[in-house]
């Protein structure tokens, strides 16, 4: 009975750590043009604005949600043919954070750990014709995952 | 009734019908009824256009009238040469309806459930004629990739929150800072964030 239970939790433990990690990037565009502020990024566009209280204007362009293994990377199309390469290092750790490795439009690669369910804000220097920028939040689930 | 001469410097006589029926040139189109002339179109023309378009509206001109400027006549087909063009490449590349194409949809299929292989069927021309109810996915067998910020979200889970909530300072981690950014100064009220746009 012991073993069965042990194999139980073997298998049960083996593939949590193979589990892909869901990765949704939300693609904004801000502009300097209007005031209008999609509901859903309120906080995002008050953050926002207390670097730069110029951007008036927070217009949700699109979601995108990717499951990607640890180790691997995914490209995410952004706007304007730009693309964002997202990769997991690493599955949620023992301060219940999952890192990963970024690599937005005229930027510099960025990496870092966040905690799971929460968005981490980039503000890029990408610019679109009409002089919208063009801003990424990232976050990573599930929160169940490897400790 | 009419001998036929046995001169041999008088033509044959020629049947018209039987020429006809062999496909004689000169016969068919002595046979073809005249061609109605230029008055008779016009008032033919003018009787239908009155039919369809009572009292209320003008005549139009007729193809050949000296108001049909030539640059008229080359925007048109200029129009329709982009038109055409757009249209060929739109069916090269498989492209469907834009506002659908946003929605990037994955039906589920439950665990344990093996695939059915999609086979096409050459005879079976209306895919629906044998489903009296069209079956639609539920919320838990749909998964959205992609959804537009200003999508309408027919089915399927929502990939955001109503609203984004962002990591708190304590929350985030910065792994690799590269060396060319500024030193940056986070208020302890303030969400973590890179900004690295550009001054104006």
């Amino acid at each position: 009975m012991t073993a069965l239970i042990v194999a139980s939790l073997i298998t049960l433990a083996g593939p949590a750590k193979d589990n892909p990690v869901r990765v949704t990037v939300v693609i904004v565009l801000a502009t300097e043009n209007t005031t209008q502020v999609d509901p859903r990024l309120k906080d995002l566009a008050k953050e926002v604005q207390k670097r730069d209280p110029k951007l008036t204007g927070f217009k949700l362009v699109a979601t995108e949600s990717k499951s990607i293994p640890v180790g691997e990377a995914a490209i995410v199309p952004l706007t304007d043919q730009q693309v964002l390469k997202v990769q997991v290092d690493r599955h949620k750790d023992e301060n219940g954070r999952i890192t990963l490795t970024l690599h937005p439009p005229a930027m510099d690669v960025v990496s870092y750990a966040c905690v799971c369910d929460k968005f981490f804000p980039i503000v890029t220097p990408y610019r679109t014709k009409a002089g919208e920028q063009l801003i990424i939040a990232v976050m990573a689930k599930p929160c169940t995952g490897m400790k | 009734m009419k001998l036929h001469s046995l001169d041999p410097l008088e033509p044959p006589f020629r049947d018209p019908f039987a020429a006809y029926i062999h496909g004689d040139p000169q016969a068919v189109a002595a046979a073809a009824p005249p061609e109605p002339s230029a008055s008779a179109w016009e008032t033919t023309r003018q009787a239908i256009h009155a039919k369809l378009f009572p009292r209320s509206q003008t005549l139009p001109q007729p193809a050949n009238s000296p108001r049909r400027r030539p640059w008229v006549v080359g925007s048109f087909t200029a129009l329709t040469a982009v038109a055409a063009t757009v249209v060929g490449l739109l069916l090269a590349n498989d492209f469907s309806v834009p506002a659908l194409s946003q929605f990037s949809l994955v039906h589920n299929t439950p665990a344990g459930t093996p695939a059915t292989p999609s086979l096409p069927n050459p005879t079976t021309t209306d895919e629906l004629g044998e489903m009296a109810i069209l079956p639609i996915a539920t919320e838990d067998e749909v998964v959205l990739h992609r959804v537009p910020g200003d999508g309408w979200l027919p089915i399927g889970r929502d990939l955001l929150p109503a609203l984004i909530v962002l990591a708190g300072p304590d929350e985030v981690e910065m792994n690799d800072t590269p060396t060319a950014w500024p030193p940056v100064v986070t208020a302890p009220d303030a969400a973590p964030m890179i900004f690295a746009a550009k001054p104006r």
